[in-house]
């Protein structure tokens, strides 16, 4: 037995060592890539049977579609469209995958096509599919059902599934952007909250301008925002449910000297008050209406945000002798500063991500937008202009957007704001188109969308 | 229960366990393998969104987002084969001619080798340029080095006829195995696109495995070596589906494979690392 025992021992021994010397392998590391936009198609979606719908014909629906799609993906700068002209194959709304050996040469390595078509309810039915041109694999797939009316956000519903599937990161194109709509010249202006989708698309003002409005802030995780409004002179806090259209007031704060900003449950805000000349900061919680004190120091505290956590608060302070920024833990103690650079810091903002702080560095003669981790290492400046200023996250933490106001000059047309969207890497900064001048953004986390019968 | 049941049960067992893990490891085997129709989509419903507030804004005048600042749309079209990489040796003449090329070949391996590296710690500091892949630029140094100096052929005629050959044979499996390692990496670097500044990409890492045949074909579909938590991390997920294509896109690997099979080895371990695309 022991013999046998022996044989199958050497057996296996000598078994694995021939399999071992016939995986003879070469190892190579890559640690270097191409930061080049990767190449995408996004054929023209195809009607199933081209109608005529109450907002167009489907087929216009369709190119329509897959343009917002491709101005959404270019937007990010990660990503290039290939021109529709050199396509070869003419994607149909047949239910079967593309010829690949068309798409390859092109040198695209996604593809997205899609299927439009009207429900006999009156409903649109959008069908589409991301294809791995490369692997020859089906990356995603997925069908909306909604009023046809609303094949512009299906278009930015698809951006993001696309953007999700090729980043690992969530999209940020179905989302909004509060901001403040400035008209008129420069003594008599005229402030307005205005709402649009984040590309640009579907502006409406939310308030009259009969009354100067400031500060809007999005709730993370609610279609709200608050925003301050000096209704016959005195300093209120809205709250203004987009989803409704209702506002409330969250009271008055005859002594506010900055904006309030949600917790990210949007069960509370922060807020600075100002007593006696000194300015602190406060946290109200919305559901009771008590407000807390969290700071208590003779400097300037403003412009408070908490983390994506909860657990702690970027604010900034001058008790240092000059304006810099500070952690705290969310129930005022632990104040440490983190900024060191030369220059003085303004506006922070925690990114949803929670790995960086975005702020308004102020020195060299300019305002500009820059990012440091929470420990105040790894300070970046984004943007080098005049003035760039008021930075709000995209929900998924890479993109920055913010306002921009050009210098005066002698034949004084400066001073106009308008807002800007810049990316992590400070590579892809973009004007965001407004029909007026425009001023402090906010950016809506992303608009819920219902899954129903996931496959 | 005796020694021989144990063995038929352990034998069942095994049986058992290669037949399921061929039909769930090798894609011929898949059902619906020749199926033609797409997988089926997932379906979604809206949730309905009040439609306007009470005040609508004039009709904007530019309505679209601008798009002159498109400058990373604006781009050139990088080519697909990224034909970057660094000239590989030229593969040993198969049997007829032997004696001839082979002097001259040795000589030019070693000179390529020694312009790659020296080019390569000069132009990295240079790296930082916008959209530019460190790797190209590389590259075009050294092809740009190789063809401007035909001069310096007579030189290298000398110093082979001055030296034996089996120095640079005790040598050849090492360096070659060096140089073809440079090469691929530089190759594959031309390949990848990940989006820089994805949170933790830093950390990430996928290793990837591939068999050539001499042709330079894949004798089979690449394969991760650790798929690990794919399902869970969708960033590692795409990062590593973004590998995949970078190998796929920069094959065939007709030199490579010639100068891997001159090793003795078919197969190449890519290891992908992330820390480059960090974006801080």
């Amino acid at each position: 037995m022991q013999k046998i025992a022996s044989y199958i021992l050497v057996f296996v021994t000598v078994l694995v060592g021939f399999s071992i010397s016939l995986q003879a392998q070469l190892k190579v590391d890559i640690t270097r890539g191409t930061v080049d936009p990767v190449p995408i198609a996004v054929p023209e979606f195809a009607p199933v049977v081209d109608v005529e719908t109450s907002t167009g014909r489907l087929s216009d629906i369709g190119y329509n579609i897959s343009q917002v799609i491709s101005s959404n993906l270019i937007s990010t700068g990660l990503f290039r469209t290939i021109d529709e002209a050199a396509f070869i194959e003419k994607i149909t709304a047949a239910n079967a995958p593309p010829r690949f050996p068309a798409w390859r040469p092109l040198g695209a390595q996604g593809l997205v096509t899609g299927r439009l078509e009207m429900l006999q309810n009156g409903n649109l039915r959008v069908e589409f599919r991301l294809w791995d041109v490369v692997a020859e694999v089906q990356m995603e797939g997925v069908g909306y059902t909604t009023p046809v009316t609303n094949w512009r956000r299906i278009a930015h519903v698809i951006s993001d599934r696309i953007y999700t599937r090729l980043t690992g990161e969530e999209g940020y194109f179905d989302t909004r952007i509060v901001y403040i709509a400035e008209s008129g010249e420069a003594l008599d202006r005229v402030k307005r909250l205005a709402i649009m989708d984040q590309d640009g698309a579907n502006q409406q003002f939310l308030t009259s301008g009969d009354y100067l409005v400031l500060t809007p802030r999005f709730s993370p995780n609610r279609q709200e925002i608050t925003y301050l409004s000096y209704f016959n002179n005195k300093p209120r806090v809205y709250l203004f449910n987009i989803l409704s259209n209702k506002s409330e007031v969250l009271g008055d704060f005859p002594n506010m000297t900055f904006a309030p900003r949600f917790s990210p449950d949007g069960n509370k805000v922060i807020m600075t008050l100002a007593e006696n000349g000194n300015s602190d900061i406060y946290v109200m919680d919305l559901r009771t209406r008590k407000i807390s004190r969290l700071t208590d120091h003779p400097g300037i505290d403003t412009s408070a945000s908490y983390s994506p956590d909860g657990r702690q608060i970027v604010f900034n302070s001058d008790r240092g002798g000059s304006q810099q920024l500070y952690v705290m833990d969310a129930d005022g103690s632990n104040v440490h500063r983190i900024s060191f650079g030369k220059g003085r810091y303004a506006t922070p903002v925690w990114s949803p991500r929670g790995d960086l702080i975005a702020f308004t560095k102020i020195g060299d003669r300019k305002f500009r937008i820059g990012v440091m981790r929470p420990d105040g290492r790894g300070e970046r400046l984004l943007t080098n202009a005049y003035q760039d200023e008021g930075p709000t996250w995209s929900p998924n933490g890479r993109v920055l957007m913010f306002f921009r106001t050009t210098p005066y000059n002698r034949n004084g047309t400066g001073g106009k704001a308008n807002l800007w969207s810049v990316d992590l890497t400070g590579r892809n900064e973009r004007l965001v188109a407004t029909p007026f001048n425009a001023s402090d953004p906010a950016w809506s986390p992303p608009l819920p969308v219902t899954t129903r019968g996931r496959r | 229960m005796s020694g021989e049941r144990i063995g038929w049960f352990f034998s069942g067992a095994l049986h058992v366990g290669v037949v399921v893990a061929v039909v769930l490891g090798l894609p011929s085997f898949s059902f619906h393998k020749d199926d033609p129709r797409p997988p089926p989509v997932i379906d979604i419903e809206f949730t309905q969104i009040a439609d306007e507030t009470t005040v609508t804004a004039p009709e904007p005048e530019p309505v679209q987002p601008d798009p002159e600042p498109t400058t990373a749309a604006r781009e050139e079209y990088v080519p697909e084969e990224a034909a970057e990489s660094v000239p590989l040796p030229t593969p040993k003449p198969a049997p007829p001619k032997k004696r001839e090329p082979a002097p001259k070949k040795k000589p030019e391996l070693s000179e390529r080798q020694q312009l790659a590296n020296k080019i390569r710690p000069k132009r990295k500091p240079k790296a930082p340029s916008k959209f530019r892949n460190l790797s190209s630029v590389i590259d075009k140094a050294i092809k740009k080095e190789t063809a401007a100096t035909p001069v310096a052929k007579p030189v290298e005629k000398k110093v082979t006829e001055k030296k034996p050959d089996f120095l640079a044979g005790i040598r050849r499996g090492k360096i070659g195995a060096a140089s073809l390692r440079d090469a691929l990496s530089q190759k594959l670097a031309g390949c990848w696109n990940f989006p820089v500044g994805a949170k933790g990409v830093e950390n990430l890492s996928v290793t990837i495995l591939i068999s050539l045949r001499r042709d330079g074909t894949l004798s089979r579909s690449p394969k991760y070596v650790d798929v690990g938590s794919f399902d869970r991390d969708i960033t590692l997920r795409t990062f590593a589906e973004s590998a995949k294509r970078a190998v796929l896109r920069c094959g065939p690997y007709e030199a490579e494979a010639t100068k891997l099979y001159e090793l003795g080895e078919d197969s190449v371990e890519f290891t992908f690392s992330g820390k480059e695309f960090s974006g801080g």
